[in-house]
């Protein structure tokens, strides 16, 4: 994915798998490429991979911005 | 739910070679719209962020872009860290493509082990170059990359047949016969190349036709940018192309020197002071308040264009690689109107769209031509 998107982790499954909330789609994602991610982190994803853990207050900033500019409905 | 857009490729056959090919991609051209009203520093800070793959090429391009619209360029050391994190992202890419994208588009199992250990070393670039030499050594080339880089074109053949490596045996695949997927585009020049003219003529066009930034142009006509753009005139690389073409793996064949370069660039770098970080970041201020940034990032070169008024941004443009390569009349259309026939049809259209490399996911549709 080019944007970076804030998709929050709603559950962790086995084998470094999870479920990520993206704009209200539940999108599966592998978690081997982050460290230390818990249910209700923020990660930017891309083509299935978790990449980079966001700071919760950063994420909601990023996607309020996004929002304004109209890149989120 | 399509946020960011998305490529579609529809290919109409006869049997298995493509009669007619069409691309149409639904990027949106976000630039004006995000930053607009933004002062410089709000802008960089927002572009760093917005955008995921190329994030860090982004911001510093926001960041020289508006430097230069303000007759400002930046010192050695800035230079030097800009030009750094611009190469740290583009290797990372590039390492994605060999050990996590290549391998699960053959079936087999991606290397996420490696790409964690690259990623956990980019806080220092010293260290990144580090793990990458030594990620280069045991799992991409089997052997010293200074050695490897001295391999000619049978040199490169034997290594790939000897398969010591999972890369060698995912370039061993790619037979020994014509490339597949070639386009006889122009190159787009690498960046260290780029005439002032040229750049300003890039930035003028940009800025008073914003759907320029959606099928940009190279002299009139489309271009192709990206690792094999910049690393064409390499003595492996160049015999590839004149005995093989310039394909597919003409392109991976160029990310992995590319990348098997890297720590040898990186080290330059931080020795050389800042005009070795101009092959990767360059900024040229074109007057009126406005301010024109290129950097090579691994899908290729990314321009940013600025005006600016009041301190505040108030036309901005952004030209990025996908544009040039998925172009609807440029490399993907042309490497795709000349497959071959024979063989999985889509599958080989997915290798040549994979390895022009798009930032946003493509899908292909097959149809029958009657």
């Amino acid at each position: 994915m080019c944007l970076a998107i804030p998709a929050r982790v709603v559950e962790i499954k086995e084998n470094d798998q999870a479920i990520v909330d993206l704009g209200g789609v539940r999108k599966d994602v592998s978690l081997a490429l982050v460290e230390g991610v818990v249910v209700g982190d923020y990660v930017i994803v891309h083509v299935g991979y978790a990449l980079t853990l966001l700071d919760p207050e950063e994420a909601e900033k990023t996607l309020a911005l996004m929002a304004e500019a109209g890149v989120l409905a | 739910m399509n946020l960011e857009g998305r490529i579609d490729i529809h290919l109409q056959r006869h049997g298995d070679a493509p009669t007619m090919v069409a691309i149409h991609s639904t990027r949106p051209q976000l630039a004006q719209k995000l930053l607009a009203g933004r002062t410089p520093e709000e802008a960089a800070h927002l572009a760093g962020l917005i955008f995921s793959l190329c994030g860090k090429a982004q911001r510093v391009a926001t960041d020289t872009a508006c430097e230069a619209a303000r007759g400002i360029f930046p010192d050695a050391a800035t230079s030097r860290a800009r030009a750094s994190a611009v190469l740290l992202e583009l290797a990372q890419e590039h390492a994605w493509r060999l050990l996590l994208d290549w391998p699960q588009q053959q079936g087999l199992p991606p290397d996420q082990a490696s790409q964690l250990r690259l990623r956990q070393s980019a806080a220092d670039p010293a260290r990144f170059a580090e793990t990458l030499d030594a990620l280069l050594l045991t799992t991409l080339l089997g052997e010293p990359a200074d050695a490897w880089l001295a391999r000619d074109l049978a040199g490169f053949d034997a290594w790939r047949q000897a398969g010591g490596t999972a890369t060698a045996r995912l370039f061993a695949g790619l037979g020994e016969g014509a490339d597949s997927g070639i386009s006889e585009v122009d190159l787009l020049p690498p960046l260290g190349n780029l005439e002032a003219g040229e750049a300003r003529e890039l930035a003028r066009r940009a800025l008073e036709t914003p759907a320029f930034c959606g099928q940009p142009m190279w002299h009139d006509a489309p271009a192709e940018t990206g690792a094999l753009a910049r690393m064409s005139e390499q003595p492996l690389l160049a015999a590839w192309i004149k005995q093989r073409g310039r394909g597919a793996g003409a392109r991976l064949l160029a990310r992995l020197l590319e990348l098997a370069e890297l720590p040898k660039r990186l080290a330059a770098l931080c020795s050389a002071g800042g005009a070795a970080g101009a092959t990767w970041v360059r900024a040229w201020s074109l007057g009126d308040n406005t301010g024109l940034a290129g950097v090579e990032t691994s899908r290729g070169l990314l321009l940013h264009v600025v005006r600016l008024l009041d301190g505040k941004v108030a036309e901005y443009r952004i030209v990025a690689p996908t544009e040039w390569n998925f172009h609807p009349a440029g490399p993907l259309f042309l490497a795709l109107s000349g497959l071959a026939a024979g063989g999985d049809l889509a599958a080989r259209a997915r290798l040549v769209a994979q390895s022009l490399d798009p930032c946003v996911a493509f899908a292909i549709e097959l149809s029958e031509a009657r």
